[in-house]
């Protein structure tokens, strides 16, 4: 017994790893759809800065496939979460204070906006927050495989 | 509209229970507009007051109980606030509590506000085409109504008419049958490229609102 307790693998706290891939695999989705932070990184052989896209891109797609995700993963989480939010979610499945709620509850900000465009969605600082919050979904499912 | 003094204590009220430093922001300000609901005396329980702060702080502080947004005095006689959506609706609908309201007659729609609520229309609908089976049924009636208010407010703006609070919206999506029916076409114009099934489904969704006496948020 102690033998076989010595090889088994510790499960690492908190969500599942199905779930851990189905959020990454979703945040990627909404990745997909946000202008690239590294679209903006000047070109060294260029003077000129590259103009980020955001011609085609509407915060309204934006927080509708955030909504989408939203959905996904309370039908996956069944009981566990009615999430209402993409930052609620987030903080249903990492806790209240975990660094992985707060970049949501950011990234809704980010993409909400408020009437029209004087007080306008930050559609960059959304890329960026989504970056982040992929990068930490990424090194949870990292302490899975190890 | 809601008294001067009622709204003062209102918000005197928000203020001592809020974690921010309201009163700091009160008394730091050169004008305070209450606006939205709160200023009708549309308040319900689940009702924020709406409060716009003329000072320099730039900080905007939302929460359950107050939105509270600040803009400098430069930005208050821009052009670019003069023609928003959210001055037109504050001159027309908003109490000042403290201060002169000396922009609120400066306030005259152009075609950067219209311009905003069309394309924020076109997008709500591609996404809704796009997401439509993904969502849940609380975020399907969600986007239903989401969608129907922003029509309600194009149309609005088209006229060139201030955007009320969404309490107003809604009443009048509920008793006023021609306008409703107006609203309707708007949908069906604006997803007639969409998935018939789609496009159905959102249009009854939308219909079956008007019998609710209240709507999800």
């Amino acid at each position: 017994m102690a033998a076989n307790s010595k090889t088994t693998k510790r499960r690492p706290k908190g969500p599942s790893l199905e779930i851990l891939k189905t959020l990454r695999d979703e945040l990627d989705g909404i990745d997909s759809i946000l202008p690239s932070i590294s679209d903006s990184v000047p070109n060294e052989e260029d003077d000129s800065e590259m103009e980020i896209t955001t011609t085609s891109i509407e915060a309204e797609e934006v927080e509708v496939a955030a909504s989408a995700l939203v959905s996904t993963i309370n039908g996956k989480l069944g009981d566990e979460s009615d999430a209402e939010s993409f930052g609620e979610l987030f903080a249903d499945i990492f806790g209240d204070s975990s660094k992985e709620a707060e970049l949501a509850a950011e990234f809704e900000e980010a993409i909400e906006g408020y009437f029209g465009d004087l007080f306008g969605e930050d559609l960059d600082r959304a890329s960026e927050l989504l970056y982040d919050l992929i990068a930490l979904v990424k090194a949870r499912i990292d302490k899975w495989n190890q | 509209m809601e008294s001067v003094s009622a709204l003062s204590r209102l918000l005197d009220e928000t203020a001592n229970r809020a974690k921010e430093d309201i009163h700091g922001f009160i008394a730091g300000s050169s004008e305070l507009v209450v606006f939205g609901s709160s200023a009708c005396g549309l308040r319900t329980a689940d009702s924020d007051i709406d409060v716009l702060c003329v000072n320099e702080s730039g900080e905007h502080i939302r929460n359950s109980q107050i939105d509270l947004l600040c803009i400098s005095e430069t930005q208050l006689y821009s052009q670019e606030w003069l023609a928003s959506e959210l001055a037109g609706h504050i001159a027309a609908y908003g109490v000042w509590i403290k201060g002169e309201n000396g922009w609120r007659d400066r306030v005259r729609f152009d075609q950067s506000a219209l311009s905003r609520k069309r394309r924020r229309v076109s997008a709500y609908a591609v996404a809704l085409g796009a997401n439509w089976m993904k969502l849940s049924e609380p975020f399907k009636w969600k986007y239903s109504i989401k969608l129907r208010r922003e029509i309600q407010r194009k149309l609005l703006l088209e006229q060139g008419i201030p955007i009320p609070p969404t309490l107003i919206l809604d009443e009048k999506w509920r008793s006023a049958p021609r306008h409703a029916e107006v609203v309707d076409f708007e949908i069906s114009k604006l997803l007639c490229n969409s998935e018939p099934g789609f496009s159905s489904e959102i249009r009854e969704r939308v219909w079956i609102t008007r019998g609710w006496s209240k709507y999800l948020k």
